[in-house]
């Protein structure tokens, strides 16, 4: 058996060579190998371009050409005859779209390094100069733009260019127009041209072309002369409005755009409208005008015209409202909103009853004459946008709303109703963006009680994502009364019976509505905990989800108000140390009066604990004779930082990586002390696999410090490298030494890992250690590195070189961590499913600290020991905290990971436990792949696996 | 001047029994053929013989074309097409030939079986009538007959409705039958392109109000259910048939989905179910969210809503049912009512208009205790709600349409003579174009400008292309076409004047116009000329001027100064008569300088 492994790791070996091509080619040259590849490489290029001259038709040409660009690669050396060829052709070519693929060609290949543009700019205004397809005139027009921007600096191509670009206005077609219009966007704000002033009059006479390509080419080269800098003159504004009444829609959707620039580059500008004196600001009027454009015929304006809206930030407030305010009215008679109708119902102290068929009556007649039904300014462009047919109107209309209301305290709570509104929207991304955004203006917002009804009704959705979506937006919202927050907590809490699931995310919602409405809670304390003047009540279970609801709502609103703990019986603060102890984060800290009995130990952070570990690590860096005595006092330490990495959660990180990092020391220590590694002739079996197995763990230690954490420093990251390479280079040793496998493969990672090393080193100006140090000394003087020389001096500096110095701890270091809470692996019912067919078992987890989300993997163990590992879908990884600042990647992000997990198996006889887990996936090349016997090596464990008991069913037939 | 004349013969100012003729370019075309539902006699349907006292209609009519399903609508077709005879082609969309012969058909038995009515149309008179139909899909372009050609567009409104663009020859005309502007849970809003017809012919059912958003009524709609389900009660819904009862049901699918609801559904079976079908099929004609979903699951296979058992009428718990008829007048949803009105935790809800004399109307303006005919007394303590859920554009809904297909003459149909009259003074005042709303029988005659439609030689428009793209460019400039009409064969066209020649085959002559000028202006001619350029040359800084020793031109003007050193000069001025203007202006100015 083993014979036949040997045989079939060396045949994958000899495959891994024939990739690794340079490697292989100089230690071993042999000719076959080399030679397939070598004439396409370097002027492959040149033999297919040679071809053109003898094909027979254009339809040939074009193929060739077709090949050339899908495939073939050029050498620099060889791109200036490459373009002299294809110029040379193009002379005699006729076909139009050969010459077109020939110019694109050219494109292609001046970006290439090697291309001297300046020669290849000349050469094609040479070759169009006769050209009189506008095809071709087209493609030479983008060639040469795309070259242009190598010429960033040079002002006479550029102003050459130019030329060129107002030239070629002058022809009928439109696409050389366009290209033209464009070329002018790109360079002119480049060029420092005197006659700016003209170059944006001669572009502003082409907004009333006859063809709609041109016009809108000719506003997006506005756009594009704002964008690179250039001033633009105000005085186009009138020209830009009339684009709006374009037939077509591309011209009204840039028009929108430059509608845009112009509002926000001149707000206070005065605007004079038509038929009146009335003077307007520039930006109110073209709120306004985009605005209409809500209307749009096409739904694309109307989504571009909804984004827009948001980033007007500057737009007065009598326009703003407009937009929330629809003049209703029925058969002549004004009619208030049901918003209004609610508002007036709520402040004249008399609830709607709802039972009146014409409670929403109108009310007073309109002067018809006052009437404007159409384009009165702003009007009730919000209101068209939230109701239009399109979801993207809708939500780009909410991201607005939402935008707009962010720095304008009445324009929230106008909006707020509209908000509530669309939380009753058909699609689900629509409703979550509007309590997305309900959220995010919170802070200008005192939620009425009717309003709270109203948004509490949609918290029943089914929706895990809505529902917490909810909590969220709940948890930072005022509320005005002690009524509406005892009617929102018992939603929550009826909502809680309905969806278990939903448990932390109640709390954390709780612990916020409490710690911010201290006052509010205080009335409802007797109640909620059931305190009675007279009778004792029986007590609660404090197991109960929706009592440690009430428990961290009271608790956390008595952190801001003091007289709440007196009202606390003792069956209240026994809880309290229970949930203090169960649940830190959601029960703030108290400093509870009456309580002397026993006091509520702190496991927050202590300075000592850093000291603690300071000393740890100084001790050890403390030069100690004896290896015995290093050793002894390495072990101890280790289990020293375990224990610590429990208690202060402030240095767990780097203790932990302390800890990891000494044990690493310990075992490579281990196992040059043995010196088998190199010297395995004489090695009892036992002993072989024990060495094996430890150069394993160690390879496994290294990955887990390269992977498992962030927050390193630089110096950190280096030592942790330099561990990594010191134990490639054992591991090398060792297959070089101590196995018949080939270990070609192994040398070139150790040889590219020492590469990068001496990079990363000189980068960040570090010091290697000795190791390093030696070994970068030696490997210069070796002229082939095979892997037995290279096995050959590692030997002696392996064993002569001391291990490197402990980094000093950082408190910046988190290692990465996973908690899965779904599954709970507490749960004594068995799922059953099928045999043979798939079942979803719901999991969540919380991933905190993780650097690369797309290196997780769910990794699902059935009893029969096989595995499965499956990449979770990107769209079910959510940030865990929304409102937490944006963290920076380097300290990793805290996710959560909130999808299905899908278990198949054919039939078992009873029921059994299948392990589910998270681990990391990390690159395989450290590893080899000597232990693809095993079960995927390249994953790290991130918890502990789950079970979840399931027992397959047999197919019931049922006769018929 | 060639005219469109319109004469409506229902919904002239009124609502129901639509039907309007429209004659245009030579052709007759009928748009819609609805009945009234409020009149028994022959009132109900239009007064055909207008079209023709005695006898079938085919020859006057050239096609008949129907915007949606409701009776108002389609009702009087079968009587048109079968007793009263038209054999023409009548178009309508898929949806609505498939769903009209439902509604038809049960509107025949009502009438015939229940009220006993003679001389009514058969069964087989409805589907004879349903072969003559034509289905039409969404913007294609139909072609009637050479010159006649007709496009659909979408209307929102109920499942199939659709706006009709007519065309025959240069004329156009829009009629939109009824439309929605806002979109609603199963259907999107109407839309037109910019079409720019002769003259839209509107409907108007809300013409003086505005809505506000549906999306509170909705809400507060759920929010009412939601409630007395939770309290244990019994909800009933009476609805018309078709088109809001669909709606409603999607509402409260998804929200019973969306809240994972508990409480039966139920929806009486009958007409309905069999309409439900055809929702179903048409998944093209709803709105965005159900066809982007309908793979998954078709929005109408409901999954929370089951048909309805008169049994269940007892069960206890609570329950939504959905029942027909929708003013509470009669039927299943009159019988339900009757059984749960009494019961304070049940709730009706209206979702529309209760005519006067009906259950539902005393209902809703209050009444505790209705009596019915066999002297039954019922206590009604159920809650009474009323929920609007109409499908037709609002006053900003119809001027929006406008401004979409930016017609040059509105026409407001289907809607309450006063409020057009308001309605038609705000089209004129906002977008400045003429507004008509006939009554029934008055015909309305509309002037539209004469078009002459005329084929130009490519080589003569490129040329010009060319020439004017040379220029500067300058919005101002008018575009100078060279050419010479040709009328042929009945056909005309603009032709290059070369070209012309050698077809008719005459050499071509050209007149050229010359005056002379004397002026005074010493020194030598060759200096007079050169002045002349400069002056030329600022005075039309639009054309190039020219100078080639002491001859100065401007295109086809030459201007030539003639004489010695002496005093006085001759200048002499010519020009073909392509440029009469620009040589006549030279003139002038050359002739008041020497003046």
């Amino acid at each position: 058996m083993a014979a036949v492994l040997k045989k079939r790791a060396l045949a994958e070996y000899s495959q891994t060579q024939t990739l690794n091509k340079q490697d292989y080619a100089q230690q071993q040259p042999v000719k076959k190998l080399c030679l397939v590849k070598k004439p396409t490489t370097d002027s492959a290029g040149l033999v297919i371009l040679s071809c053109l001259d003898t094909c027979k038709s254009s339809k040939e040409a074009l193929h060739t050409l077709l090949r050339i660009s899908d495939c073939v690669e050029f050498d620099p050396s060889d791109i200036p005859e490459a373009i002299r060829r294809l110029c040379k052709y193009f002379r005699i070519e006729n076909e139009s779209a050969v010459k077109v693929k020939i110019l694109a060609l050219i494109a292609e290949l001046g970006n290439l390094e090697g291309a001297d543009v300046i020669l290849v700019i000349d050469d094609i205004i040479n070759l169009i100069e006769k050209e009189t397809s506008h095809k071709v005139i087209a493609q030479a027009l983008k060639t040469l733009l795309t070259l242009s921007n190598h010429m960033k600096d040079n002002q006479i191509i550029l102003g050459k260019l130019i030329e060129i670009a107002k030239n070629y206005l002058k022809d009928v077609s439109h696409s050389v127009k366009c290209r033209s219009l464009e070329m002018l966007g790109f360079l002119v704000p480049l060029c420092k041209e005197k006659d700016l002033e003209g170059m944006s009059n001669l572009v502003v006479s082409y907004f009333d072309n006859g063809d709609a390509r041109v016009r809108a080419q000719a506003f997006s080269t506005m756009i594009h002369f704002h964008e690179k800098g250039l001033k633009l003159n105000p005085t186009i504004y009138k020209s830009v409005c009339d684009g709006l009444k374009d037939d077509y829609e591309i011209v009204r959707k840039v028009v929108l755009k430059l509608l845009w620039v112009l509002g926000t580059t001149f707000p206070e500008n005065i605007v004079v409208l038509p038929d009146s004196e009335q003077e307007i600001r520039l930006i109110d009027d073209a709120f306004a005008k985009i605005c209409n454009s809500v209307n749009d015929l096409s739904m694309h304006v109307r989504t571009h015209a909804a984004k827009l809206l948001g980033s007007m930030k500057l737009v007065s407030m009598r326009f703003l409202n407009q937009t929330l305010d629809k003049k209703l009215m029925s058969n002549m008679r004004r009619k208030r909103t049901a918003h209004e109708l609610q508002w007036e119902n709520v402040t004249s102290g008399e609830w709607a009853s709802g039972k009146k068929w014409a409670d929403d009556a109108p009310r007073e007649v309109i002067d018809k004459d006052r009437i404007n039904l159409m384009s009165s300014g702003s009007c009730g462009a919000f209101v068209h946008g939230l109701e239009d047919e399109y979801l993207e109107v809708r939500s780009a209309s909410v991201e607005s709303l939402c935008q707009l209301s962010l720095n304008n305290q009445q324009f929230a709570n106008l909006s707020l109703d509209f908000l509530v509104d669309m939380f009753n929207d058909e699609i689900e991304d629509v409703r979550l963006k509007a309590i997305d955004s309900l959220r995010c203006i919170s802070e200008h917002i005192t939620l009425r009680d009717d309003q709270l009804e109203t948004i509490l009704g949609a918290i029943e959705d089914f929706s895990q994502e809505i529902r917490e979506g909810l909590h969220r937006m709940l948890a930072s919202c005022t509320m005005s009364t002690t009524a509406g927050l005892r009617m929102c907590v018992e939603k929550l809490l009826d909502n809680l019976k309905k969806y278990p699931q939903d448990r932390r995310s109640t709390y954390k919602c709780l612990q916020r509505i409490g710690a911010q409405h201290p006052e509010l809670v205080l009335p409802l304390v007797p109640q909620f905990l059931s305190i009675h003047p007279f009778f004792d009540m029986a007590e609660s279970d404090v197991d109960n989800p929706q009592y440690i609801c009430i428990l961290i709502l009271v608790l956390n609103a008595a952190k801001f108000n003091t007289t709440i703990p007196p009202l606390f019986e003792p069956q209240t603060l026994r809880h309290y140390s229970y949930l203090r102890d169960t649940m830190p984060t959601l029960v703030p800290k108290l400093c509870l009066p009456n309580e002397n009995n026993n006091a509520i130990v702190t496991p927050s952070s202590v300075p000592e604990s850093l000291e603690f570990l300071k000393n740890v690590i100084d001790n050890l860096n403390i030069e100690n004779n004896t290896v015995r005595m290093q050793t002894n006092l390495l072990e101890v330490s280790k289990e020293h930082l375990l224990r610590l990495s429990e208690m202060d959660s402030v240095v767990a990180g780097t203790a932990k990586f302390t800890s990891l990092y000494i044990g690493a020391q310990l075992l490579m220590s281990q196992i040059l002390e043995k010196g088998f590694f190199s010297n395995l002739a004489n090695l009892a079996a036992q002993e072989s696999t024990n060495l094996k197995n430890n150069i394993e763990q160690l390879l496994l230690h290294c990955l887990k410090l390269q992977y498992l954490f962030v927050g390193m420093s630089p110096l950190e990251y280096c030592a942790v490298k330099q561990m990594r390479l010191r134990t490639l280079g054992l591991n090398l040793v060792y297959i070089v030494k101590g196995s018949n496998a080939s270990a070609l493969a192994p040398c070139h990672h150790f040889l590219s890992a020492v590469e990068d090393m001496q990079r990363e080193l000189t980068n960040e100006n570090l010091e290697p250690d000795a190791f390093t140090e030696s070994l970068f000394r030696e490997l210069a003087m070796v002229e082939e590195p095979k892997p037995g020389i290279v096995a050959r001096i590692l030997t002696p500096i392996l064993i002569e070189a001391k291990l490197g110095k402990i980094p000093q701890p950082n408190t910046l270091i988190q290692m990465s961590s996973v908690q899965i809470l779904e599954p709970s692996g507490q749960s004594d019912s068995t799922l059953k499913f099928t045999a043979g067919l798939i079942m979803a078992v719901p999991f969540e987890a919380e991933l905190l600290r993780l650097s690369e989300p797309s290196r997780l993997r769910i990794k699902v163990k059935y009893p029969d020991q096989r595995t499965q590992v499956t990449l979770p879908r990107p769209a079910h990884i959510k940030p865990l905290n929304y409102d937490g600042n944006a963290n920076d990647a380097k300290f990793g992000q805290d996710l959560r990971l909130l999808t299905t997990v899908l278990i198949s198996h054919q039939v078992w006889s009873e029921a059994c436990n299948v392990e589910i887990s998270i681990a990391l996936a990390v690159p395989e090349g450290d590893i080899g792949k000597r232990k693809s016997s095993e079960l995927n090596p390249y994953l790290i464990d991130l918890c502990k696996p789950v079970k979840v008991s399931v027992s397959p069913k047999p197919i019931k037939r049922t006769t018929l | 001047m060639p005219d469109i004349k319109v004469t409506p013969l229902g919904a002239g100012q009124d609502v129901g029994r639509s039907c309007l003729l429209l004659t245009m370019g030579g052709k007759n075309i009928m748009l819609d053929c609805g009945m009234h539902m409020g009149y028994n006699d022959e009132r109900r349907f239009p007064d055909f013989s207008y079209i023709n006292p005695d006898g079938p209609i085919t020859s006057y009519i050239d096609c008949v074309i129907i915007s949606h399903f409701h009776l108002d609508h389609c009702g009087a077709l079968p009587y048109m097409s079968e007793m009263v005879g038209y054999n023409g082609p009548i178009y309508m969309t898929h949806p609505t030939k498939a769903i009209a012969p439902i509604l038809l058909e049960d509107m025949r038995k009502v009438s015939v079986e229940r009220k006993g009515e003679q001389n009514f149309f058969t069964s087989q008179m409805i589907k004879d009538c349903m072969k003559k139909v034509i289905a039409v899909t969404l913007h294609q372009s139909v072609m009637v007959d050479n010159d006649l050609e007709i496009k659909a567009y979408y209307a929102g409104h109920v499942l199939g409705a659709g706006m009709f663009w007519v065309r025959v020859g240069n004329q156009s005309i829009v009629y939109t039958g009824d439309y929605n502007m806002t979109p609603d849970r199963h259907l999107g809003a109407a839309w037109i392109d910019k079409c720019r017809p002769d003259l839209l012919i509107s409907e108007s059912t809300y013409a003086t109000t505005i809505r506000d958003s549906k999306r509170c009524r909705e809400r507060d709609f759920l929010k009412k259910v939601h409630e007395c389900v939770d309290r244990g009660g019994k909800v009933l819904i009476p609805v018309f048939a078709l088109g809001r009862a669909q709606e409603l049901c999607i509402l409260l699918e998804t929200y019973w989905e969306r809240m994972n609801l508990k409480a039966p559904v139920y929806f009486a079976l009958g007409l309905t179910d069999k309409a439900n079908n055809y929702y179903k099929m048409f998944i093209t004609w709803t709105n965005q969210k159900i066809r982007k979903t309908f793979v998954q699951r078709n929005m109408f296979d409901f999954k929370h809503i089951k048909p309805f058992d008169r049994q269940f009428i007892d069960n206890p718990g609570p329950m939504v049912v959905f029942a027909t008829p929708g003013m509470l007048h009669a039927g299943l949803s009159l019988q339900i009512f009757k059984k749960w009105a009494p019961c304070e935790n049940n709730m009706v809800i209206m979702p529309g208009f209760c005519v006067q004399g009906t259950v539902g109307n005393q209902i809703l303006n209050g009444a505790k205790k209705i009596e019915f005919e066999n002297r039954q007394i019922i206590e009604v303590k159920m809650s009474v709600e009323y929920m609007s859920f109409s499908a037709h554009a609002d006053a900003k809904g119809i001027m929006q349409l406008i401004q979409y297909c930016e017609p040059t003459n509105v026409m407001l149909v289907h809607g309450e003579a006063e409020k057009m009259e308001f309605l038609k003074e705000k089209i004129k005042e906002e977008f400045n174009i003429n507004c008509f709303n006939p009554a029934n029988g008055e015909t309305c005659v509309i002037n539209t400008p004469v078009k002459i439609p005329l084929d130009v030689s490519l080589s003569l428009l490129k040329a010009e292309a060319k020439k004017f793209n040379m220029l500067p460019p300058n919005p101002e400039r008018r575009r100078v076409l060279h050419g010479v009409l040709v009328m042929k064969d009945n056909t005309h066209c603009l032709m290059d004047v070369e070209d012309a020649c050698k077809e008719v085959g005459i050499n071509r002559h050209i007149i050229r116009f010359t005056s002379t000028v004397y002026l005074n202006d010493s020194g030598p001619p060759l200096s007079t000329a050169k002045k002349l350029h400069q002056l030329l040359e600022e005075k039309l800084s639009q054309w190039s001027v020219t100078i080639s020793d002491v001859e100065v031109s401007v295109e086809s003007v030459i201007v030539k100064v003639e004489g010695d050193e002496n005093e006085q000069k001759s200048i002499f001025v010519s020009w073909t008569n392509q440029d009469e203007d620009l040589g006549s202006y030279i003139l002038e100015l050359l002739s008041s300088m020497a003046k």
